[in-house]
């Protein structure tokens, strides 16, 4: 077991800081890279050992980098220099000439509505400013007002603003289209409880660098020119802003369930809903429980002691076939577990390869469910979704590639996620049943991608020898 | 049927090489129209219209730097349906035009063009390169076979639709539905009708043979080499028995001279005893040929004449220059005619010697008496011969490896399969020797049945000792040398190449993977790697032979749609080209590359990888020195399994796949084999529960 210099690492790696409601994701540009520099180094950033100790802390502040970010702070070259290829080519790469839609684009779906030149940040619509590094600041009660603090003006710090992302997490936990979220986390090894079966539990070097990862390997460090150590203690940071459409996914349910009775304890449309998702809105999973009756309605899944271990599932000696939890439900999807193969165990070893720490926040205000015209409904709202990982290739976009957007995942034969997926003509899916699987048909484009970024989220003594370098 | 893959480099005229690959791309390459999911092939190369042809790709293989940069060549690569003259034919006749357009641009092609076809075939099939490893994901299943399987998938569905809406939430058997699919299937297509016709999917999937028997067969050997390493284990472990059959036999066979040492029972004298047998048996047979002159007269003359013609024909080959037909060229031709049928008399004479010498044997006593001398002896031919006869016939496609610039003169050729050939002759003689020896004794010195069983028996037993000891020191100073050639190869390894971890830290040019994942590449996409093979005849004949075993299981084991465990691939081939010079790997699979390659490093077939590609390095642009493939262990561990330095080494030495047509761009790697499980589980007798299954894999 490796023991983790929590003290050099950010302290969003280890805590997704849920005491702290109130979030502001900054985007910024370095104006000028020397003021940009001492400004860096003067943050009071948050490290993972802090995070440590909850009860005290009512701000925690932690940066992080882009490729571009890095040349315009004046210490990042051309060359990649170790730091992996996706990140220097950014989530949406520049188009080659004569190409309608980019290789990376492509991969992630983000083509049709989700086209980078639609984004409202980090894409390619003209007159975006390119991102150079992002602030994260959570709060307990206004993130907006600690932003002010540790920003302000431009002629002193050298960082302009070019977007300020607000968000929160519901007491509750619940996303914005009513289930509860955030309850498959990786257990970093040496850190957290840890599942007895060890379901749960990732080598350290999946989601930090300078740690061995699952497969044993040292990965290869960033470098920058001053600074060769660079990379020791940091991850990249893959953040996404996913509009949710509330309203389209209410009344697709309410649209296919009419004339059916319930089912499973439940009405046929929240059956439905939890057929896409792979969970009953609490948070149940439907390998566990595929009937509703069995789970009662204050559910405290995960807050129990033993809570934990009913999400302890495994889909090969449970559900194989998917006849409870579909193969092409969200969680199925984002993380099949040990389902993709005939050996459960090589099945589950691989997955852990692809695995996502995710520390996504709410933005918008939650959807009236009770009066679908209240003025409320029109806002926008959805999901900035932020993940770390030590390779964004073999992990964020292995997922979003050869799972989610996978038209073929598990032996299907041609559909995608129900929630998140690419939408293309009719989209499908497939609800495995006895004796006739379900499809569900003309899926909307329920999640709509408007901006995206891959940012470094380096080490805070790495941070500190940025400031110190010279440019 | 046998799915073939059809694989020809040309070389490209100088300075030719940015015109030809602009004129791929924007004349040859087919365009994708997403709204039918199909490709719309240009007018001068309807790559749609060879019905035998499941994927084409055309590419240009330059290099970027490298102290001695090598000549640029085209690729043109083909998985097809039945033999290649028949789809050279084919894609002549269809694509003649954009034949002429490209291979303009190449070295040698005759300017006549498509007018005169056969020069067009021949120069095509001469540069004709043999994949040195051959992997087919889904194996004997024709194009027909793949869409229309994906046909009744669909039906099916469609069908299982229907019943979902009239049944809405009336209860309905799995019977009952199972029963309406089988009919929907059988029923005659109506008029109008798009699906067609899905009667065919009653009858049973033809299976080739090699899936159904390869592993039996893999398996069986390997219990006949454990039984007979056990036999012999107890046999000299017995020496009581050992002695007692020595001794009876003491008269008739070669004087083993072992008696004493079994006696005394210490294994290191039996050892010594053991390594003096091969020579006792060689001159036990050298006295045979001299009291049976006649016989051995005879046998040598029909040899003798075989090789005289073989040689005759070689000499006529290598006279030989193609293309000129002159009246030398016909007596020439007419002589190498006059040769091969004169090899082929003097075969027939051969043939019937033995024939006529294992006839006089007394059948019936040899079968009575002499089993276990017959098992052994059997089994013997089988374990040496069987490899050899497979070595040779990968060897046979060795002139063709090595063609593919056409540098491999005509001379090389006929040198290669007149080794070849001879090689079978000695190995047929050999295993000919073997069988009737025994009997060609017993046969002459009329004995007891009694005592020929015993000849028999220690014949097998110290014939297989012999070899098995010769075999164990051969191996042994094998080991030994490949030791110390290892330890001196890594050194030079380490002077000559950089690690390929600083390949990580090179940007590559993205536009040469560009079509990955998107397009017609959604589901399957392609990969072309070419690489250098490191110096050395002791390499290049280990990576020969790491080649071969490697087809070998791609042959006999891996036959199933799963490498490893790696289920995405559709076509892989491996090929020595350029003359042992460089590698090139030719892959078509599903899904994305990152994740396809995630699947050979976590599987088992990263040994096989790693101790094939280890033999290899590749100048990148902004390295000034060579840099080596991520460094092995032993040839076999490690290596790819550093997964950043190896994809960052695949992604230097990949080219751009400029052309690509897919027959079925649709369907996974994965979804043909479900496919074919539905049609072979649709008329077949199945319980509950495989029914149930049956219907849900129905998506
Ligand atoms: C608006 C968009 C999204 C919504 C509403 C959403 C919703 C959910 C919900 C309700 C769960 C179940 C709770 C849990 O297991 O934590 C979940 C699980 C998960 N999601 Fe998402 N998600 C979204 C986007 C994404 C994206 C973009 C990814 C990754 C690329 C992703 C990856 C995951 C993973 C890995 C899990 C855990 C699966 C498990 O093992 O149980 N999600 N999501």
């Amino acid at each position: 077991m490796e023991q983790v210099e929590w003290s050099d690492v950010q302290g969003i790696v280890r805590r997704g800081f849920g005491w702290l409601p109130q979030s502001a994701f900054v985007l910024l540009s370095v104006a000028d890279p020397a003021k940009a520099r001492h400004w860096l180094s003067r943050l009071p950033l948050t490290s993972g050992a802090d995070a440590g100790n909850r009860d005290a802390m009512t701000v925690a502040v932690n940066v992080a980098v882009t490729f571009a970010g890095l040349q315009a702070l004046g210490v990042g070259g051309t060359s990649p220099d170790g730091f992996s290829r996706e990140f220097c080519e950014g989530i949406a790469p520049p188009l080659h000439p004569g190409d309608q839609v980019s290789r990376r684009s492509s991969m992630l779906g983000d083509v049709g509505p989700n086209d980078p030149h639609g984004w409202r940040w980090g894409g390619l619509a003209t007159g975006t400013a390119p991102v150079h590094i992002l602030l994260l600041v959570f709060s307990a009660s206004d993130a907006s007002s600690d932003v002010d603090l540790l920003t302000g003006p431009e002629d002193q710090t050298g960082v302009a603003q070019i977007e300020r992302l607000l968000g929160w997490l519901p007491e509750d936990k619940t996303e914005h289209f009513g289930f509860r979220d955030g309850l498959s986390q990786p257990s970093i090894t040496g850190e957290g409880a840890g599942s007895p079966l060890h379901l749960h539990q990732t080598a350290t070097g999946e989601f930090l660098i300078g740690y061995r990862n699952e497969r044993g390997n040292l990965p290869v460090s960033p470098r920058l020119s001053h600074d060769p150590e660079f990379g020791r203690n940091g991850t990249y940071l893959v953040l996404r802003e996913l509009e949710q459409n509330v309203a389209a996914f209410e009344s697709w349910l309410d649209n296919a369930a009419t004339g059916h009775a319930p089912r499973a304890g439940m009405a046929y449309r929240e059956w439905l809903a939890a057929k896409m998702i792979g969970r009953w809105r609490n948070g149940a999973p439907l390998t566990r429980y595929p009937d509703h009756d069995q789970v009662s309605d204050d559910f405290g899944l995960f807050d129990a002691d033993d809570g934990t271990r009913s999400n302890d599932f495994f889909y090969h000696a449970e559900d194989r076939e998917g006849f409870r939890c579909p193969i092409g439900s969200h969680i199925r999807r984002a993380w099949p577990r040990d389902a993709l193969g005939s050996d459960p165990e090589r099945a589950l070893q691989q997955a852990r390869l692809h695995r996502l720490l995710r520390r996504g926040r709410l933005f918008g205000p939650l959807y009236d469910r009770d009066n679908r015209d209240a003025p409320v409904n029109a806002k926008r709202r959805g999901l900035y979704f932020a993940c770390m990982n030590a390779d964004i290739a073999s992990q964020f976009e292995s997922v979003q590639h050869n799972w989610i957007n996978n038209p073929k995942f598990s032996g299907l034969a041609d559909e995608r996620d129900p929630l998140i997926g690419e939408r293309a003509g009719d989209s499908c899916m497939t609800v495995q049943q006895s004796p006739v699987n379900l499809r569900l048909r003309q899926l909307d484009q329920f999640v709509v991608t408007c901006g995206g970024g891959y940012f470094f989220l380096p080490g805070l003594r790495a941070i500190q020898r940025i400031a110190a370098s010279n440019g | 049927m046998q799915q073939r893959g059809l694989v020809i480099l040309t070389p490209i005229k100088p300075g030719q090489v940015d015109v030809l690959r602009q004129l791929l791309r924007s004349r040859i390459d087919p365009i994708w129209d997403a709204q039918t999911g199909q490709q719309i092939c240009r007018a001068g190369m309807p790559f749609d219209r060879l019905h035998m042809l499941h994927f084409a790709c055309i590419a240009v293989l330059d290099e970027d730097g490298g102290d001695a940069p090598m000549d640029p060549c085209l690729l043109f690569e083909a998985t097809i349906d039945g033999a290649k003259g028949d789809f050279l034919d084919e894609l002549i006749t269809l694509c003649g035009p954009g034949l002429d357009l490209i291979y303009s641009h190449c070295e040698g092609y005759p300017a006549s063009g498509v007018a005169l076809p056969h020069l067009v075939k021949s120069y095509l099939g001469g540069h004709d390169v043999v994949p040195s490893i051959q992997y087919q994901g889904h194996p004997g299943r024709t194009i027909s076979e793949i869409r229309g399987e994906d046909g009744l998938r669909l039906k099916l569905l469609k069908t299982l639709e229907g019943i979902r809406q009239q049944t809405a939430d009336l209860p309905i058997t799995r019977t009952e539905i199972l029963h309406r699919l089988r009919r929907a299937v059988i029923a005659p297509p109506e008029d109008g009708e798009t699906d067609g016709d899905t009667r065919w999917a009653t009858e049973k999937r033809a299976e080739p043979i090699k899936t159904r028997w390869g592993r039996i067969l893999v398996v069986l050997a390997a219990a006949a080499f454990g039984l007979l390493v056990a036999g012999v284990g107890i046999w000299v472990s017995a020496p009581n028995a050992a002695e007692y059959f020595l001794c009876m036999n003491q008269p008739l066979g070669p004087d083993t001279g072992c008696r004493a040492a079994f006696a005394n029972n210490g294994a290191g004298t039996v050892l010594v005893a053991m390594s003096a047998w091969p020579f006792q048996w060689g001159g036990w047979l050298l006295s045979l040929i001299a009291e049976e002159g006649e016989l051995f007269w005879t046998a040598a003359a029909a040899v003798a004449s075989w090789l005289t013609a073989r040689g005759l024909q070689y000499l006529c080959e290598t006279q030989t220059k193609p293309g000129n037909a002159g009246t030398g060229w016909l007596l020439l031709q007419a002589a190498r005619w006059a040769a091969v049928g004169l090899r082929a008399m003097a075969l027939v004479a051969i043939i019937g010697f033995g024939l006529t010498n294992l006839g006089s044997v007394q059948i019936p006593n040899w079968i009575a008496y002499n089993l276990a001398g017959a098992v052994l002896t059997g089994a013997l031919v089988l374990l040496v011969g069987l490899p050899a006869l497979l070595f040779l016939r990968y060897i046979r496609t060795m002139p063709s490896l090595d063609s593919s610039f056409g540098h491999a003169t005509a001379a090389r050729r006929a040198w290669l399969s007149l080794a070849s050939d001879t090689l079978w002759l000695v190995m047929a003689i050999l295993t000919w020797l073997l069988l009737v020896a025994a009997n060609w004794v017993t046969g002459y010195a009329s004995h007891p049945p009694g005592m020929v069983f015993m000849t028999l028996v220690t014949w097998g037993v110290s014939g297989t000792l012999s070899v098995l000891f010769l075999l164990a020191l051969a191996s042994a100073a094998v080991v030994l040398w490949l030791l110390s050639i290892g330890v001196r190869e890594q050194l030079f390894d380490n002077r000559s190449f950089e690690d390929a971890t600083v390949l990580t830290d090179v940007a590559v040019d993205a536009s040469r993977f560009a079509r990955e994942g998107h397009g017609v590449n959604k589901v399957q996409n392609h990969l072309i790697s070419v690489s250098r093979i490191k110096p050395g005849r002791l390499r290049l004949l280990r990576l020969r032979f790491v080649t071969f075993v490697v087809n070998q299981m791609c042959v006999w084991w891996f036959t199933r749609g799963e490498l490893g465990d790696v289920r995405d691939i559709h076509f892989l081939r491996w090929i020595i080209i350029d003359r042992g010079r460089r590698l090139l790997f030719l892959d078509t699979y599903q899904g994305s590359w990152s994740g396809y390659l995630d699947a050979f490093i976590d599987s088992g077939s990263v040994h096989g990888l790693n101790a094939i590609w280890s033999h290899t390095y590749q100048y990148v642009r902004g390295v000034p020195r060579p840099v080596g493939f991520p460094r092995t262990e032993c040839m076999l561990l490690k290596g790819a399994r550093d997964e950043r330095p190896f994809k960052a080494a695949v992604r230097a030495s990949q080219k751009e796949t400029t052309v690509w047509y897919s027959a079925y761009p649709g369907i996974g790697g994965v979804n043909i084999i479900t496919n074919s499980r539905i049609r072979d589980d649709l008329f077949r007798p199945l319980d509950t529960a495989e029914t149930d299954r049956l219907i849900s894999t129905i998506r």
